[in-house]
């Protein structure tokens, strides 16, 4: 007999309460945490320290690929003399929103409106060390892909009037993941993001049903006996909703922060009640805005705080549950890499940024982040693989295996629950991924006449 | 002897000599007399022979209209030198020769500078082409030049071309810019018998093509290389500057450029050799001739009074940017960095003098970070010269006028309109008199209207004389060959002249037409087919081009009649320059009354017009209709009519609707600017936006903002709120930093000021604290004004801007309301609010709240000791915890505020500081830029200010756990 909702009391089967998995998590965010905050040191140290902290792979890259060791620096470069060198990507865009331009212009004009994509056919690639700028000539496809602060490797040889023709380009080499232990049942962590608890226009339904299932108080057995499994869950950013809505040319602010901050407590209070929670900060929060964003401050969240079962992160973050490592962000990094390369596919970003072995290459250029001094190493660096990276707040999901050599790391992208009513499960015994949608009549486009709860697994 | 040099195709030089060659006109007879009075002159010893020949022609004066022909005696000199002696000796009136009395002479066309009589006679005009014909010149053997062929030729056979058709071409000149960067000693500007010359940077260019030839840095001690140029570096300072020298004689360039360069680099390299005894150094020119230097003046009432050091090199043309902007610009500031970003949309980075001498004195990369620096400087002016075209609008210029191009930088107006006139009396075999300057003659200038102060929400049409005083002049034939002296009318019939408004008379065009109104006829002429031209072009380039053309034909135009009026001139007529003007007055008042009679109630239209301002050449009516096209359909028809009342050239034409209009005062108000009747163009404003560096930028942006309000949305309302809540932020210490700043130039040390200034004794007190970055003879010095006690001097509370941040001096909110806005906002909102202005906006109630700020410097501060106090409701605290005991409940809701202004600054401060990298050019190297006239420079150290403030209240909300 199938025990789900359209079943009549009578055929509910009693059955014994469900004892909720657990795991062992433990939170590796102390390389994101800063403690103390200076701000009289420039950014040209981050990318000083960008180059010291992934040179020695570049170089790895060069002599595994060509047998050639790169040169010290860009300056000792010969003109029309093959070489490899190494360098911060720049690229040259003339769209890039420049604040020098809204402030001194006519700053009265009504603004533009923030555009999709800064990219044009005109942009052009620069590589740069401590030592010097060199402009690149590259194939298309680099320009249309690379961005500003990605660390290359690049074979090639430089042409009169100071241009470089590049031959061939490659980035840092990076250690695949840790074999892991194995985990003999199944076990889920669920991934969410965007929320948005407390907005204007938030579709509170199906955040009842998604915490009714996460408790086990909605959805037929089956249902309950999967989500029982469910040992841990991270919510990557937008919990809360954004006070302000675009109206027109202005940003309005439609509701209080101190009310939704509140909301949000409740609501999450309903969670870690039954649930380990993991809480990445992201553009809503209050908090801190630069990456890494720093935990939120506990005292926003009387209710919830108590609960020893609340983790308060970093984003990024940085974790591991049962021995599987997790690195991830509330979204910013790929939101903001999309908008300066022509890719449309959000998934071919987030392993780029894999590729690259770095996090988020456009901060500080075009995403804030903490202006690190020569003492810390810079933390967006990728050393090694993890077995799940993620990023939040996508518009819709997706996810890949990424397998560059022998264990593969599972690439998600968690969508913004606000937009899609869905959220992610993946099962930490395989690493396999489903979503899992909660999308009510309610708020849909009213072309979803089946089920009123699809539960796609 | 005069020196041509002529490209004949790329890389070929020729030198053409000039030989018998002088001129000036007098009596035949007294050859030998005048050579025996020039031999007891000073300037004449060197010379055995002075007056080489004497001759009678057959002339006819061009001052006052007469008929027929007199004899002048034409003398020519051995050296032009001579000229102004022989003037000398024949206008004294000392001098007789054989039988005749002693008298004064006049002498004609004596007081023309050579070159510019040597291109007249020829037929030769400022970068025209010239042709020698085969057999006609002689090619020399020992070149007295660097130039690869030397040919002497008679000056008669020298065939010059108009620029016209093929000759319109131009030649694939050399332009090398460079930059020099000097080693300056702690808080002093470089001086050059002390201070080293380090750098030269160098980028050669063909004119027209797109691509440097090259670029080369000449470098002291050695200089990591910079891929794209070539790097020379040096042990020895003298080797560099020997081997500059050299530079610019093996690759010869046509032009030399730079910013600057002529009151700065070059004098500098100059002063510098000599300082180092260099001997073969100051020979930088295309002739053998050693290259000097000398201290000009120049002045002019367009330009004002300029010093400038003038370095002859012969062959060169020195064009400097900066010159070329202070003159066809009005600019704020004339940094390199200001104009590049006005111009070519790019900030650039600064460094200040005393930091290049610490980059100098680091290592081969921090030189070459130097050299990239010297190098963007070098390449800036070119890129300018190629965005503002100013090279083929000078050219062109050149051109029309006939005049060298060197004279279009360094001279005024004058000299135009002179090579034009003599051009054309020579064909007339007219003779120019050399007058004695007479004291000031006043004339009457022109009307003005009386404007209505007013907001007018109705259409305004402008009507417009269209080259109102070129016109009248033409329509007229106001000229030196038709002025009628006094007793020339009764030798002609009344019908044959006229009567001017001034009461002076001219003969009409057909008993004798004037030079100045074919010249006239002539600009105009071609200023029409540029027009023409520009309507057709597509290309945006050409298109500028040609727009540059036609202003420069307008401008000339222009200037004719003020060479009339000019009273300290080679030629001043005020018969002419009276004449026009008051046919100007009378015209304007003319078509006061016709309009206002034709277009009335009584004539069939809906209301009567009303002529409510009039400006020289224009005149604004309020037809009171409601819309744009209503009021240009009646401006066009009204123009039509008036017209037709008034002799041809001369044009009254619908200009523009202004809608609504802003009258604020005589040549003060603002308006939509509206050509057809669906869209405004723009916003136009005269008279109103300050470009006066004195005022704070504040000013600028309000009123500007204020303008866009009142006419671009139409809110006046809503531009009052403006005023006040930007009068209020003032208050309370929201306003940017930056845009209190005022400047002012040191251009004088303390005790050289007769009275203390503000900027002078800050500039001391700087240099008390840090000598290495105060500001030093010729920076300019920035400031605020910051409130002080009461008895203390208006010039003791002038501040360095930075060090105001840091210390969180409160700024003199008195000051800035009274002195720096009031007057100009008052202008603006008294048409609109009539005499309530004042009250409402600076003593409503928006200014009853104010911030007071707390010093960290001077006065008490350092005695006083500062304890926390709660976020909340400030209460002092006893420990580092951010709220009291009483606050903790709102903890969360404090926390969120606070939070919400440390995203900002976050936001602010990266933004900033990446936008510093950016135009700096390096991701890699710190930002050292110290531009002060960049928007940003005061917002980026603020903003790091305001984000350990803020982080440091995060950071005691983040103890305060225990709540």
């Amino acid at each position: 007999m199938e025990h789900n909702l359209l079943c009549t009391p009578a055929e509910m089967v009693a059955h014994e309460p469900l004892e909720r998995t657990a795991c062992d998590f433990s939170n590796k965010n102390t390389v994101f945490r800063v403690e103390t905050r200076k701000y009289s040191q420039q950014y040209a140290q981050i990318y000083n320290a960008r180059m010291k902290g992934i040179r020695e792979r570049l170089e790895q890259t060069a002599e595994k690929k060509w047998g050639i060791k790169p040169l010290v620096e860009i300056a000792s470069i010969i003109e029309g003399e093959r070489c490899c060198i190494v360098g911060n990507i720049f690229k040259d865009m003339r769209l890039k929103p420049s604040v020098l331009r809204e402030l001194s212009e006519d700053h009265h004009l009504i603004p533009l409106p923030p555009r999709k994509k800064y990219t044009e056919q005109e942009d052009y690639l620069i590589l740069e060390d401590h030592s010097l700028r060199l402009t690149l000539i590259t194939d298309q496809t680099d320009t249309d892909t690379l961005v500003t602060g990605v660390p290359v490797v690049i074979v090639g040889c430089q042409e009169n009037r100071g241009r470089f023709k590049v031959e061939e380009l490659a980035y840092a080499s990076i250690l695949g993941p840790e074999l892991s232990i194995p985990i003999p049942d199944d076990k889920y962590l669920l991934l969410v993001s965007g929320l948005n608890v407390g907005g204007a226009n938030t579709d509170m339904l199906s955040l009842e049903l998604l915490i009714d299932h996460l408790t086990g108080c909605g959805g037929g057995i089956q249902d309950s006996e999967i989500m029982s499994k469910v040992c841990h869950v991270i919510i990557a950013g937008n919990l809360i909703a954004d006070k302000y809505v675009r109206i027109g040319k202005d940003r309005n602010q439609t509701v209080s922060t101190l009310e939704s901050v509140s909301t949000a407590d409740s609501y999450l209070s309903r969670m870690v009640t039954s649930l380990q929670v993991t809480l990445m900060p992201g553009t809503n929060e209050p908090g801190n805005i630069t990456l890494p964003q720093q935990p939120l401050y506990e005292p926003m969240f009387p209710k919830s705080i108590s609960y020893s079962t609340l983790n308060m992160v970093t984003n990024p973050n940085s974790m591991s549950i049962d021995g599987r490592t997790l690195l991830g962000t509330s979204g910013q990094n790929i939101d903001n890499i999309y908008k300066f390369c022509t890719t449309e596919d959000r998934m071919a970003i987030l392993e780029s940024t894999l590729k690259w072995g770095h996090m988020a290459p456009t901060a500080p250029e075009t995403l804030s982040c903490y202006p690190y001094d020569h003492s810390h190493l810079e933390p967006f660096i990728i050393q090694q693989l993890p077995n799940i990276y993620f990023a939040g707040n996508q518009p819709e999901f997706k996810f890949k295996y990424y397998e560059p050599e022998g264990e593969s790391t599972l690439l998600i992208l968690v969508p913004d629950f606000s937009i899609v009513n869905t959220c992610v499960l993946v099962n930490l015994k395989n690493l396999e991924c489903h979503s899992m949608s909660f999308a009510t009549q309610l708020n849909s486009n009213g072309d979803d006449n089946n089920n009123p709860i699809p539960m796609e697994m | 002897m005069l020196v041509i040099r002529a490209p004949f195709g790329v890389g070929t030089h020729v030198l053409i000599t000039v030989i018998k060659y002088t001129g000036i006109f007098a009596c035949e007879e007294f050859k030998q007399d005048l050579n025996k009075a020039l031999k007891s002159e000073n300037t004449a010893k060197n010379f055995t022979l002075c007056v080489l020949d004497v001759a009678i022609e057959e002339k006819q004066s061009m001052y006052f209209y007469s008929k027929g022909k007199r004899p002048f005696f034409r003398i020519t000199v051995a050296s032009p030198r001579l000229v102004p002696t022989v003037r000398r000796i024949l206008e004294e009136g000392d001098f007789k020769f054989g039988d005749y009395p002693q008298k004064q002479y006049s002498t004609y066309e004596s007081n023309i500078e050579f070159v510019v009589r040597f291109m007249v006679d020829t037929g030769l005009v400022g970068c025209g082409w010239v042709s020698l014909k085969g057999g006609e010149y002689e090619v020399r053997r020992d070149r007295s030049s660097r130039c690869q062929i030397e040919l002497d030729v008679k000056y008669n056979n020298l065939v010059c071309f108009a620029p016209e058709e093929e000759w319109q071409a131009i030649g694939p000149l050399r332009i090398l810019s460079f930059d020099i960067e000097c080693a300056a000693r702690k808080g002093i500007f470089p001086e050059a018998d002390k201070d080293r010359v380090i750098q030269i940077a160098n980028v050669m260019q063909i004119q027209g093509q797109p691509d440097y030839l090259f670029k080369v840095v000449f470098t002291l001690k050695e200089t990591a290389s910079i891929p794209g140029a070539e790097i020379l570096c040096y042990e020895h300072e003298s080797e560099m500057l020997k081997d500059w020298s050299s530079l610019i004689r093996e690759t010869d360039p046509d032009i030399l450029t730079g910013y600057n360069i002529i009151n700065f680099d070059i004098p500098y390299l100059m002063n510098r050799a000599a300082a180092l005894n260099l001997i073969s150094f100051p020979y930088l020119g295309r002739t053998h001739e050693k290259t000097t230097m000398s201290n000009t003046t120049f002045q002019s009432k367009a330009y004002g009074k300029r010093e400038n050091k003038s370095t002859k090199m012969a062959g060169r043309v020195q064009f400097d940017v900066l010159q070329i902007l202070f003159r066809d610009q009005k600019l704020r500031s004339y940094s390199l960095n200001s104009v590049s970003y006005l111009f070519l949309g790019q900030q650039k980075e600064d460094v200040h003098h005393s930091k290049i001498t610490e980059l100098q004195e680091g290592d081969k990369l921090t030189r070459r970070r130097l050299a990239i620096y010297c190098l963007r400087d070098a390449v800036l002016p070119l890129r300018l010269l190629d965005k503002l075209m100013c090279l083929i609008n000078y050219i062109e210029m050149a051109r029309v006028t006939g005049v060298p191009i060197s004279y279009l930088s360094t001279r005024g107006q004058q000299i135009k309109v002179i090579s034009q006139l003599l051009r054309k009396a020579r064909e007339q075999e007219l003779l120019m008199p050399a007058r004695k300057i007479h004291g000031e003659e006043e004339y009457a200038g022109a009307t003005v209207i009386e404007p209505r102060r007013a907001f007018y929400k109705d259409p305004v049409s402008v009507l417009d004389f269209s080259s109102l005083y070129p016109s009248i002049m033409m329509a007229h034939n106001l000229c030196y060959t038709s002025l009628l002296g006094p007793g020339d009318r009764s030798e002609l019939q009344p019908e044959q002249y006229i009567r001017t408004p001034s009461g002076n008379y001219f003969v009409k065009a057909d008993v004798r037409k004037g030079l100045l109104p074919v010249i006239l006829e002539e600009l105009l002429k071609a200023r029409r087919k540029a027009k023409a031209d520009l309507k057709m072009e597509q290309d945006p380039f050409k298109k500028k081009v040609l727009d540059g053309r036609q202003l420069a034909l307008k401008m000339s135009a222009n200037s004719v009649y003020g060479f009339t009026g000019a009273s300290i001139g080679k030629l001043p007529c005020i018969e002419i320059s009276g004449s026009v003007t008051a046919y100007g007055r009378e015209m304007i008042g003319q078509v006061k009354d016709y309009v206002e009679e034709k277009f009335s109630i009584v004539n069939g239209y809906a209301h009567n017009a009303d002529v409510i301002y009039g400006d020289t050449d224009s005149v604004m009516v309020l037809f009171h209709v409601a819309t744009v096209k209503e009021s240009i359909d009646l401006g066009k028809k009204a123009a039509e009519l008036v017209t037709a009342n008034f002799p041809h050239p001369i044009k009254l034409e619908f200009e523009k609707v202004y809608f609504p209009y802003l009258l604020i005062n005589k040549k003060r108000y603002a308006g939509l600017y509206y050509t057809q009747p669906d869209k405004y163009d723009k916003m136009d404003c005269k008279g109103i936006e300050t470009v006066r560096r004195d005022n704070c930028t504040l000013v600028a942006n309000l009123i500007n903002t204020c303008l866009k309000k009142i006419l671009i949305e139409r809110d006046p309302g809503d531009a009052i709120e403006y005023v006040k809540r930007t009068i209020s932020d003032l208050m309370c210490n929201r306003v940017d930093i930056s845009q209190l700043v005022i400047t002012k130039e040191l251009t004088k040390s303390d005790k050289d000021y007769s009275a203390r200034q503000a900027h002078v004794v800050l500039a001391g007190r700087m240099k008390e604290r840090d000598a290495g970055s105060a500001p030093s003879l010729g920076d300019r010095v920035p400031y605020v004004i910051i409130a002080g006690t009461k008895k203390q001097a208006a010039y003791e509370k002038a501040e360095d801007p930075i060090y105001v941040l840091e210390n969180n001096i409160p700024i003199d909110v008195k000051y800035y309301l009274e002195q720096q806005l009031s007057k100009p906002l008052l202008r603006i909102f008294e048409p609109i609010m009539g005499d309530k202005a004042e009250r409402e906006l600076f003593h409503g109630d928006h200014t009853l709240s104010r911030t007071i700020v707390s010093s960290k410097a001077g006065g008490l501060t350092m005695f006083a000791k500062r304890s926390e106090t709660c976020i909340g409701c400030k209460s002092v605290l006893k420990g580092n915890e951010a709220v009291c005991s009483h606050c903790i409940e709102r903890i969360s809701e404090l926390y969120q505020r606070e939070v919400e202004q440390l995203r900002n600054f976050e936001e602010k401060f990266s933004r900033l500081w990446t936008q510093c990298q950016t135009c700096q050019e390096s991701l890699h190297e710190e930002v050292i830029c110290t531009n002060r006239d960049c928007t940003i420079f005061y917002m980026r150290t603020k903003v790091i200010k305001d984000l350990e403030e803020k982080s440091r209240i995060i950071g005691r909300f983040e103890q305060q756990v225990d709540w």
